[in-house]
């Protein structure tokens, strides 16, 4: 159970990195960028998971007196931090997306080939 | 002590107030922005000259290494002070393409707590938070001034910002895992624990993150999009704050890299080719602000030079390099906004007849371009020396003789730039335009800074000194952390 996590979470990182690598469409850009995150968010995870681990929550003091096996709670906040960060980001890439496509029409950061190097633009 | 709190509070506190504030006047966001920089600043100036031992901020009552801590000592408090003196004189910039809007002023607050708060921080995820803090107000402040080179620099920074601060994460992540701790004093306390191996995957994946705020190949093709289109606040912002806060990092974690000469390797070879590509991608354009921008990386890359030789002298020269950089260039930001309003142009061929009309602001210009350049006597020419001198003792030979050719391809694209300013062309005359009093102070006062200690180095020689030995000495800040 926590290899198949860990080879899907790392999995999808890969697929991410080869999304950013391959693609110049932006949007395609933007949505590689969401799944490596989501990759990462999910390997974070795993690396606190344990199998068959509880919940950390102490619900009576007899539970201190057994070792217990609890999931690590401390990943779980950081990735919720991370996701709401990645969720802003990605709500001011596309407003850029967007402005940039209403100023020139296209939605690729290439120089297209007949564009000259113009210093005053 | 938790009032070191201030220096990232303070200045979240005035860009939320200034939507309140904004109503009251034209003026209203930037006098509340003018005041949020000059608090900071008198508390980041309190703090640095009251400072006899380091000082710790624990926040919400959990002891390192459980919770996060912000960590004040001579270096620390030393940058954010310069942070806020230089954040403050950039308000007196000067570039007509600029429109006055409140959301400037909030998102220049902003972006200033973030950097504050990488600088402060002593917990490697709430680092992480503060360079997304950053980078998110430094995406919006790209694209502000909508010109089409702007917003392309704007997503492309997005892009590979979010990109390897999602590495950084998982570089974070894996450290905890194995060590089971977030605090930076706690993790260099029990690094050598970890095989070499993934200590140095560990560390890779860290500094993507730093190599895109410092502007290091192969992360830095924003930057010649960003500095072009970018209003001129914002390119002096990038360069000479931003990149404060990300020399820092690139030091601060020697505690972590220290001992691994692998690493340090790489670091150095990094650097070598960063000088090299913008030192003569600088050398081939006539794009004043290109030609700043490249430049900038030029000078980044030495200082990652500096921070992967790590010896006393290189990390001395590497401070000293940080501060002559982010002086000179925020100097010649200044200008350029000046200058490509009574040119009319970018273009450096063009700009013939600026030097007749203003001579002594040319010369003011000259000033800061041979202090980038490295000539004696000037501020910019110790942290080469010392840099050079530093990788000499280290017997890295080879980097540095590529460093000082690459110097001199500097020098020759800075100075013919101020030969393009003073020629004059025949049936083009430039009007000359009235230069306001608070920008030509400020100018002054960053050139006389560069020339005083450029004569003076030992002005600076004992606050670099015990900044030095606070990086060189990690045992120290680990049980100050601690303790």
């Amino acid at each position: 159970m926590f290899w198949l996590f860990l080879i899907g979470s790392i999995g999808l990182v890969l697929i991410g990195i080869f999304g950013l690598i391959t693609r110049s469409h932006l949007i395609k850009l933007l949505l590689s960028l969401n799944i490596l995150e989501t990759g990462i968010n999910l390997t974070m995870i795993v690396l606190g998971y344990q199998n068959g681990g509880k919940v950390p929550i102490i619900h009576s003091l007899l539970d201190l007196t057994k070792p217990i096996n609890f999931v690590d709670p401390l990943p779980q906040a950081l990735v919720l931090t991370s996701i709401v960060i990645g969720l802003g980001t990605t709500a001011l890439a596309l407003i850029l997306i967007v402005n940039y496509y209403y100023k020139t029409g296209k939605l690729s950061l290439e120089r297209s080939e007949n564009e000259k190097e113009n210093i005053d633009e | 002590m938790n009032s070191i709190v201030l220096l990232i509070v303070l200045p979240l506190v005035f860009a939320f107030l200034i939507p309140i504030f904004k109503g009251l006047g034209k003026y209203a966001s930037k006098i509340v922005t003018i005041l949020s920089m000059l608090t900071g600043m008198g508390f980041a100036v309190y703090f640095f000259i009251t400072l006899q031992v380091p000082v710790k901020a624990i926040l919400g009552g959990w002891k390192p290494p459980f919770g996060i801590v912000l960590v004040g000592d001579k270096l620390s408090l030393l940058f954010v002070m310069i942070i806020y003196i230089l954040a403050f004189l950039n308000l007196f910039f000067f570039d007509n393409n600029f429109k006055e809007h409140s959301k400037f002023y909030t998102l220049y607050n902003i972006a200033i707590a973030g950097t504050a708060g990488m600088i402060l921080t002593g917990d490697i995820f709430n680092m992480f938070v503060f360079i997304e803090i950053t980078g998110i107000a430094l995406y919006s402040l790209i694209a502000y001034s909508g010109k089409e080179q702007a917003l392309k620099g704007s997503i492309k920074y997005l892009i590979i910002g979010s990109m390897t601060s999602l590495f950084l994460l998982l570089g974070v992540t894996l450290a905890y895992h194995i060590l089971g701790s977030l605090n930076l004093a706690h993790i260099s306390s029990k690094f050598y624990q970890i095989p070499n191996n993934l200590k140095f995957l560990i560390l890779s994946l860290i500094f993507t993150s730093f190599f895109v705020e410092a502007e290091i190949f192969p992360f830095n093709m924003w930057v010649p999009n960003a500095y072009k289109g970018a209003n001129i606040p914002i390119a002096a912002l990038l360069a000479g704050i931003v990149s404060i806060a990300a020399g820092y990092l690139l030091f601060r974690f020697r505690y972590l890299y220290g001992g691994m000469r692998s690493f340090g390797n790489m670091l150095v070879w990094f650097g070598v080719i960063t000088v090299v590509i913008g030192e003569f991608s600088a050398y081939f354009t006539y794009d004043l602000r290109k030609i700043l921008a490249f430049s900038s990386i030029g000078q980044m890359g030495l200082i990652l030079i500096a921070a992967g030789i790590s010896n006393d002298l290189s990390v001395y020269g590497g401070f000293f390099q940080i501060l002559s950089h982010s002086i000179a260039k925020m100097l010649l930001f200044l200008l350029a906004g000046f200058i490509i309003y009574e040119a009319g142009t970018e273009n450096v061929k063009k700009m013939g007849g600026f030097g007749k009309n203003h001579p002594y602001l040319t010369g003011i210009f000259l000033i800061g371009a041979l202090s980038l350049a490295g000539i004696p006597g000037l501020m910019g020419f110790w942290g080469k020396f010392n840099i050079v001198g530093g990788g000499i003792a280290a017997g890295r030979i080879l980097p540095i003789s590529i460093v000082l050719l690459a110097a001199i391809a500097e020098s020759v694209y800075l100075i013919r730039v101020v030969f393009h300013l003073f020629k004059t062309d025949e049936g083009k005359i430039i009007e000359k335009k009235k230069i306001p009093l608070g920008y030509l102070m400020v100018v002054i006062l960053l050139s006389l800074t560069i020339v005083v200690i450029g004569v003076y180095p030992q002005l600076l020689n004992q606050v670099l000194n015990d900044a030095t030995k606070i990086i060189m000495n990690s045992g120290s800040y680990i049980r100050m952390v601690l303790g």
